[in-house]
This record gives C-alpha cells, sequence and structure tokens, in this order.
C-alpha cells in the first residue's frame, strides 16, 4: 500500500490526510525500507556517472 | 544470467485442451517468446502444494485468517488505490496540453480521494493496516 501511496506523495494531496502522510513515514523509517531504498538509489546513481 | 521461467508442476490444462498450451501460468508466452530469439531458459516447476506455503512468512501472519486479510491488501493497493493515481499522472503527462485538461483534472482529484478517505478510516489511529506490519502495507 505505501509504496502506492508515495506516488502521490508530491501532489500535496496528502496534506489533507494527515493519518495517511504519518502511515507513510512509518513505513519509510523502517530499516529494511531505508536499505532497500538505499540499494536502488546507488543503481540509479551509478547509472547517472556511467 | 540464465531465466528461469516457473511453470505448473502438473498444468491444470487437461481434459480436450490436454497439453495444448493454455494453461494460464503464462509459461508458453514466455517459452515461445525465448524461442523466437533463440535465449536458451531454465525451467522451475512448482507444485500447488509449494504454491500454498507461505513464501515470506515473516511478512504474512501465521493465522490463516489474517494470513488471507494480508494478502487481499496486497491486491486491494495497486487495484482499488493505485488505479486513480496513475489515471492523474497520465492525465499530467500525456493530457496537460489539452483544453479539458483543467476540468478533468478534479475529477481525478475526486477519485483519489473517495479511496484516500476509505484507506484513512480504514487505518484510523492504528500503525498498520491490519496489527502487525504485513506484505500488505508494502
Amino acid at each position: 500500500m505505501v509504496t502506492m501511496l508515495r506516488r502521490i506523495a508530491s501532489s500535496g494531496i496528502l496534506a489533507d490526510y494527515p493519518m495517511l502522510a504519518a502511515y507513510i513515514a512509518r513505513a519509510e523509517a523502517r530499516p529494511a525500507y531505508r536499505r532497500a531504498f538505499a540499494d536502488q538509489l546507488a543503481v540509479f546513481v551509478g547509472s547517472e556517472a556511467g | 544470467m540464465t531465466i528461469t521461467i516457473t511453470a505448473f508442476e502438473r498444468s491444470p490444462d487437461r481434459g480436450p485442451d490436454c497439453g495444448q498450451g493454455l494453461a494460464r501460468d503464462m509459461r508458453m508466452r514466455v517459452r515461445w517468446a525465448l524461442k523466437e530469439v533463440g535465449q536458451p531458459y531454465a525451467v522451475r516447476l512448482l507444485s500447488f502444494a509449494a504454491m500454498k506455503l507461505p513464501a515470506h512468512p515473516g511478512l504474512l501472519p501465521a493465522d490463516p485468517d489474517a494470513g488471507a486479510r494480508a494478502i487481499s491488501w496486497m491486491f486491494a493497493a495497486p487495484s482499488t488505490v493505485e488505479p486513480p493515481i496513475v489515471e492523474c499522472e497520465i492525465a499530467t503527462y500525456l493530457e496537460g496540453d489539452k483544453p479539458w485538461h483543467a476540468q478533468r483534472l478534479p475529477l481525478i482529484d475526486q477519485r483519489i480521494r473517495a479511496r484516500l478517505n476509505e484507506l484513512a478510516a480504514r487505518l484510523g489511529p492504528a500503525d498498520w493496516l491490519d496489527g502487525d506490519f504485513s506484505a500488505g502495507d508494502l
């Protein structure tokens, strides 16, 4: 669910849904999420550099 | 890297259609595509019993009912919450120059909010959708 909701994070719509914004933040704070995010970011940064 | 496809160990593709490659595990289409391009592949055969085993026990509750609910959330997210979100992205990327774009956006916004209202009502003050963090929250 969180990965779907993150797609509208930049739209501002979640300002009307503080509980859902907090839900996303809780998920993003999970160590596994942060490690997974770092892994995909490393691939992105690597591809940009190459 | 060798491509590995997964197929039913015993295909449900029986009866009059036996062996006609109509089973909906997609193996025939994938096999076909790989043969078209001359790409070798390995096959992992899967039994129905194996498919019913929890693949990621840490993310699905052990209780069968709770496990079924977590799986339901896995499907509810991309089939109910996500479609209007994707629709909004498509409208923004592909229809931004259309004269009716400004009229269309609020309609999509309404559909997104309808889902968010339902989701917020369900979540309430809870941390996760259904008890502990599960595959449905991903």
